[in-house]
């Protein structure tokens, strides 16, 4: 096809103009074999500089001979697909059967391997950055050395490719720089340095590849048999013919890029091997510091996260915000002595009012006054009087409330202490453990450079909450303050009253209540149940369990419509969100059963926090904790809690304890699986790879070495997944045929429109050379011509055309046959391209011949 | 070069940026490479010549012209870059294409590129080559070789046999190998004094001339030019490869006849004529090469119309135009 259009466009020229530019070609060898050797060479330069300065930057260990030989047998082997055609198409199928063929075979290996360095780079990264927690991928197989190596000769492999493609098949420098020193800069970022010898390996590639593209005729096109030694191009009347590659010239120029490296090298070496340390870095370092250390943390999805987390809590404001990002610093630095195994409280935020969407630490509320008439005046005489009831709007603030409450907290079972240092959580509120008298107290400023200890924090007393069946206890008489009372039982029962039949609506349809209960009175219900705290529990419960069922976690769930009430939105539509949206509706759901109950924000410790970021301190445990516990005696324990650990949960109130604290978010629902991000990614859809622990041999056992690869073989089970394979594989095929079918009717449809422009144009010669193309295209197809050349000459053809055509039919003779030849080289060849009858005359004699042939057998 | 500051920028901005040492690398390439490049290129450029030639005095139709250009650098510094910007016309057919080859040359080295030209049309093809472009090895300058290149060749048609020329009429008159018999001198009959060439009887030979200018001189007689024979091609613009083919053709048919004949070719633009033997292949290339360079026209007939409006030669005549062939005996 190539090679007619460029015969069409020469037939043109030539016939206008009288010349044409033959092949030209260089008098000196081509050396086509030794330019591919030396590009191999420069890109087994490129990847090994790459992949082995990053391997020995993060100090991981590999079989360095397996890598050395690897890439370069790979190197040499992309770089001579460039050879010629046959080795282009062949080599890189079996390139690309080979590659995926051994990664199949050697999955495990590969996967460990890769997966052996991220964790390695990820914990550099973590060191660097000093960072709390970082993620970690499980490695199959332990052997790093081999399954780095297995790892590197596939990324290797790959990264040849580009290389090749960059190098052999575009000679571009950008392009080239591209692909590999973004992964000398994942080193290079946190000051780890590759070796010397392994940039200079990197910077003679690129100082070769820019000056073969500065000299702009050092691409090589893969030869076929219409290739040209120099690549021609037409530019606005310009024709440009330009070399593709030479030998010594390559030769020279890795010399001279080999020796300028080796100098720079030499150069920059002692500078090189120094560290700079920056005390402050730059507005953009320090921006790109952050993504990093979010990255290592939570992975990329986290850049894509729209809510900054500062400080943990958002103050009772719902809806806004779409996702949560935190940043992983530490908030609070906690110092206790462990108590239990559940989950420790620090309450920053108590928010008792729900209106719009966001909940307010201070409260409102009808006190009701029952009065008699004339009051005062002789109240025996006044027996018949009817009470008057006048209501009194009441406002109870935060500090209010907590100082009723001292009144209400359970008996003490023990006494504790806890230190807390606010270093960056929000400094409006103070972050206190339950049943403290302590009230606020002010954040820390921590310096550069300056430690923490525990005179920094603010030392609070507290009595741990030890009950979690919270049943009624027998000495209960009810509260006292009447204030309190309607705070508890008004207040914190309080549902927005555009809010309250939605949510009843949502107890029925949901069937909280059961059979048995069949009202909204908590009165009426706790009949039912042991006592009003069982009562209370049990509903809590119901609720949990419900979210458990239909609910997911995400900390991403998008931000609530502007119109839409938050729980509303929650329950009804989105049923998906973090905290915040199960302690809110929550919280409103026990309310509209009549359960007194507070939204409340802070932080949580749970266990496992303690488990991995605690460290002991060498404290007197009796100065910590006198009392009870729940535990064995764990000693004394500093914690740093961040951002992440901010929390919401909520307060419902129990007879005889107060508000206690109860968790209404559900566990995320993603399963802890084996990480084979990246890497494995690619192919795991296509495969089911089933595990089975079991079969590993006893490490006990004398030939348990012996047997590890068989077992390993044993206990990896590959399985080809032929669902999830067809379906992409139809719908890819589908759709290339589809497309290809589309394709060949556009070019159709616009191959008649440019003959009928040509017609209406008088474009004879043109729609002549077209016809006569079609007309020996098909005769060739024909078996009996003699000539074997894909571009015959007319007369040939007609000779041909007579033999075939003699005495077919009257209407074709040989005298009609040389007239219509006759025209197509006067046309074809001559200034004179002929009349339109002309034309017509001859477009329907090509229709008997056509039609002619056709019937020939 | 904007290219190459603007990467410099972008490296050193990266530098600032990353606060990475190792970066200051890539600056000292952006440095030390014009340093070491443009002081050789800049004295190594002006020692390079340009050849351009072809190894073929005229081609056939149909066939390539072989040409050569030969770059030579004397010098240890490389041109990765040298562009050569040349024309290639057909004198009858001019196109609007410039060319232009991107080759190198490598230190102490002559590089040689044969560029076949084909050919489809009959005519002067010239070669031109404009300009020679060298430039430094990261295409910061470029220095152009001073001169102009210029081959010729000119493409004839295939060869042909014209078999149906007429004979040519004899004359009634004197023959040309009989002196006059009128009293008077000879000499009274001698209308020129021109060169020997092949085939002039021996007898016609000016001796005494001959030995004095030490080369061989004939007479012209008045009567022998009336029996002198002219072949007048037309130079007709729309069938001028036709008429050259089968002027070819008298030419060779003639030839084998061992007639002797004259071209003449007339030049449109000044009306004139000059008239040339076409005796062997040399002169034949000769007249065509001059044949080439005559301006067309566009008339039928114009040369015989002025050839024989001006009188210049008393001669039979036979006018080619295109593949017609007519006699013209003379008076």
């Amino acid at each position: 096809m190539v090679r007619k259009i460029e015969n069409y466009f020469k037939n043109k020229e030539i016939s206008k103009t009288g010349v044409f530019m033959g092949e030209i070609t260089d008098l000196s060898p081509h050396m086509r074999a030794l330019i591919c050797l030396l590009r191999g060479f420069v890109i087994f330069l490129g990847s090994y500089g790459t992949i082995v300065g990053v391997l020995k930057a993060f100090d991981l260990p590999y079989n360095a001979l397996w890598v050395t030989a690897g890439i370069f047998g790979i190197s040499m082997y992309v770089a001579f697909l460039y050879f010629n055609k046959i080795f282009f198409y062949t080599g890189y199928v079996l390139l690309l059967a080979g590659f995926t063929y051994e990664l199949v075979h050697m999955y495990l290996y590969a996967n460990s391997g890769y997966q052996a360095i991220i964790n390695q780079i990820y914990l550099e990264y973590s060191d660097y950055f000093k960072l709390l927690s970082v993620r970690e991928a499980q490695e199959f197989i332990s052997q790093r050395e081999i399954t780095v190596s297995v790892a590197v000769l596939f990324v290797g492999t790959f990264l040849s490719m580009m290389l090749n493609v960059t190098i052999s098949g575009y000679m571009n420098l950008f392009e080239t720089v591209l692909i590999t020193f973004p992964l000398l800069e994942v080193a290079l970022f946190i000051e780890k340095k590759p070796p010397v010898y392994c940039l200079v390996m990197v910077l003679t590639m690129y100082i070769f590849v820019g000056i073969l593209q500065a000299s702009r005729h050092q691409r090589m096109q893969v030869k076929g048999k219409y290739t040209h030694e120099y690549t021609r191009y037409f530019r606005k009347n310009k024709k440009y013919y330009v070399y593709q590659g030479n030998a010594k010239g390559n030769i020279l120029t890795f010399v001279f890029a080999l020796i300028i490296s080796v100098v720079i090298g030499l150069i920059a070496y002692p500078g090189y091997q120094s560290n700079t340390e920056y005390l402050v870095h730059n507005p953009v370092r320090n921006k790109l510091n952050e993504y990093a250390k979010i990255y290592v943390q939570s992975g990329w999805t986290a850049w894509l996260n729209r809510y900054d987390s500062t400080g943990g809590i958002s103050s009772g404001r719902l809806g806004g915000i779409g996702s949560v990002r935190p940043d992983f610093e530490t908030d609070l630095s906690v110092t206790f002595s462990p108590y239990t195994f559940n989950t420790m409280y620090l309450k920053g935020f108590t928010g008792s009012f729900y209106s719009q969407n966001q909940w307010f630490n201070n409260t409102y509320f009808d006190y009701e006054i029952m009065t008699n008439e004339n009051d005062g005046e002789n109240p025996e005489e006044n027996q018949n009087a009817k009470p008057v009831a006048s209501s009194v709007k009441t406002k109870l603030d935060n500090n209010e409330i907590q100082k009723l409450e001292l009144d209400y907290r359970p008996d003490a079972k023990a006494t504790a202490r806890m230190n807390v240092i606010n270093l960056d959580a929000d400094p409006q509120f103070s972050y206190l453990p339950y049943n403290t008298d302590a009230t606020q107290y002010e954040p820390f400023r921590k310096t550069e450079n300056e430690t923490i200890d525990l005179k920094n924090g603010v030392d609070i007393t507290y009595n741990p909450l030890l009950d979690i069946f919270y049943e009624v206890p027998e000495n209960y008489e009810g509260i006292d303050s009447e204030t309190y009372e309607y705070y508890v039982n008004q207040s914190c029962t309080y549902v927005p009253e555009s809010l309250e039949p939605v949510l009843q609506e949502y107890i029925v349809a949901n069937d909280f209540f059961g059979a048995e209960l069949n009202s909204f009175s908590a009165e009426e219900n706790t009949k039912h149940f042991k006592d009003v705290n069982d009562y209370r529990l049990t509903m809590a419960r119901k609720i949990y369990a419900h979210y458990m069922d239909g609910f997911k976690y995400t900390m991403s769930p998008g931000a609530t419509p502007m119109n839409k009430d938050f729980v509303n939105y929650f329950l009804n539509t989105q049923k998906r969100g973090y905290c915040v949206h199960f302690a809110s509706s929550g919280a409103l759901l026990l309310r509209t059963m009549g359960i007194p109950a507070r939204y409340v924000e802070g932080y949580c410790i749970p266990t496992s926090l303690i488990a991995e970021s605690a460290h002991g301190l060498n404290e007197e445990y009796s100065e910590w904790y006198e009392g009870d516990s729940l535990i064995d005696e764990q000693g004394v324990v500093n914690v740093p809690v961040n951002d992440s650990y901010a929390h919401a949960w909520i307060e419902i109130y129990m007879d005889g304890y107060g508000f206690v604290p109860f968790e209404m978010t559900i566990p995320s629902e993603e399963e802890e699986e084996v990480n084979t991000s990246g890497f494995g990614d690619l192919f795991s859809g296509l495969f089911n790879i089933k595990l089975d622990i079991a079969e590993l041999p006893d490490p006990d056992t004398a030939t348990a070495g012996d047997n590890l690869n068989n077992a390993l073989g044993n206990m990896f089970s590959l399985k080809f997944n032929y669902k999830k394979f067809i379906i992409p594989l139809s719908i890819a095929t589908g759709l290339i045929l589809l497309g290809l079918a589309g394709f060949l009717a556009i070019r159709k449809l616009l191959e008649i429109r440019h003959l009928k422009k040509l017609y209406a144009n008088n474009g004879f010669r043109e729609l002549v050379y077209i016809k006569y193309s079609a007309l020996t295209d098909y005769l060739l197809s024909k078996p009996g011509m003699r000539t074997n050349e894909d571009n015959p000459l007319p007369a040939d053809v007609l000779e041909q055309l007579k033999r075939l055509l003699k005495n077919r039919t009257p209407e074709i003779t040989d005298e009609s046959l040389t007239k219509l030849f006759a025209y197509i080289e006067k046309t074809l060849y001559s200034s004179n391209p002929g009349t339109k009858e002309e034309y017509d005359a001859f477009v329907t004699q090509l229709a008997v011949i056509k039609k002619t042939l056709k019937s020939l057998k | 070069m904007v290219l190459y500051a603007l990467g410099f920028v972008a490296m050193l901005i990266l530098f600032l940026l990353l606060e990475q040492p190792f970066l200051l690398a890539f600056l000292l390439i952006y440095v030390l490479i014009p340093c070491i490049f443009l002081p050789l290129f800049f004295t190594s450029v002006k020692r390079a010549s340009f050849r351009s030639y072809c190894p073929a005095s005229y081609v056939e139709k149909g066939n390539d012209i072989p040409v050569y250009f030969e770059l030579n650098n004397p010098t240890f510094c490389p041109f990765f870059l040298c562009e050569i910007s040349f024309f290639v016309n057909n004198l009858y057919h001019p196109n609007p294409y410039d060319h232009t080859l991107a080759i190198h040359v490598l230190p102490k080295n002559t590089e040689k590129i044969k560029l076949p030209v084909e050919t489809s049309f009959i005519g002067m093809v010239k070669i031109e080559v404009t300009n020679i472009a060298l430039s430094d090895l990261l295409h910061f300058f470029t220095y152009s070789l001073p001169g102009q290149y210029v081959t010729e060749v000119p493409v004839f048609p295939q060869e042909s046999k014209t078999e149906d020329l007429p004979a040519t009429p004899s004359s009634d008159g004197l023959d040309e190998y009989t002196e006059s018999d009128a009293k008077g001198s000879i000499s009274s009959d001698v209308k020129e004094i021109r060169q020997y060439l092949p085939g002039d009887r021996l007898q016609r030979i000016h001796w005494k001339l001959s030995a004095k200018l030490d080369d061989l001189f004939v007479k012209e007689m008045a009567h022998t030019s009336v029996l002198s024979l002219v072949i007048l091609p037309e130079l007709q613009k729309d069938n001028i490869e036709q008429t050259v083919s089968v002027l070819l053709g008298c030419v060779k048919t003639l030839q084998e006849r061992e007639e002797r004949f004259e071209v003449c070719l007339f030049n449109a633009n000044s009306i004139d004529f000059s008239f040339l033997p076409m005796v062997d292949e040399a002169s034949t290339v000769e007249t065509l090469i001059r044949l080439y360079y005559l301006p067309l026209y566009e008339e039928k007939d114009a040369a015989m119309n002025a050839f024989f409006a001006s009188g210049v030669k008393k001669a039979t005549v036979i006018s080619v135009c295109g593949e017609e062939i007519t006699v013209i005996p003379s008076e």
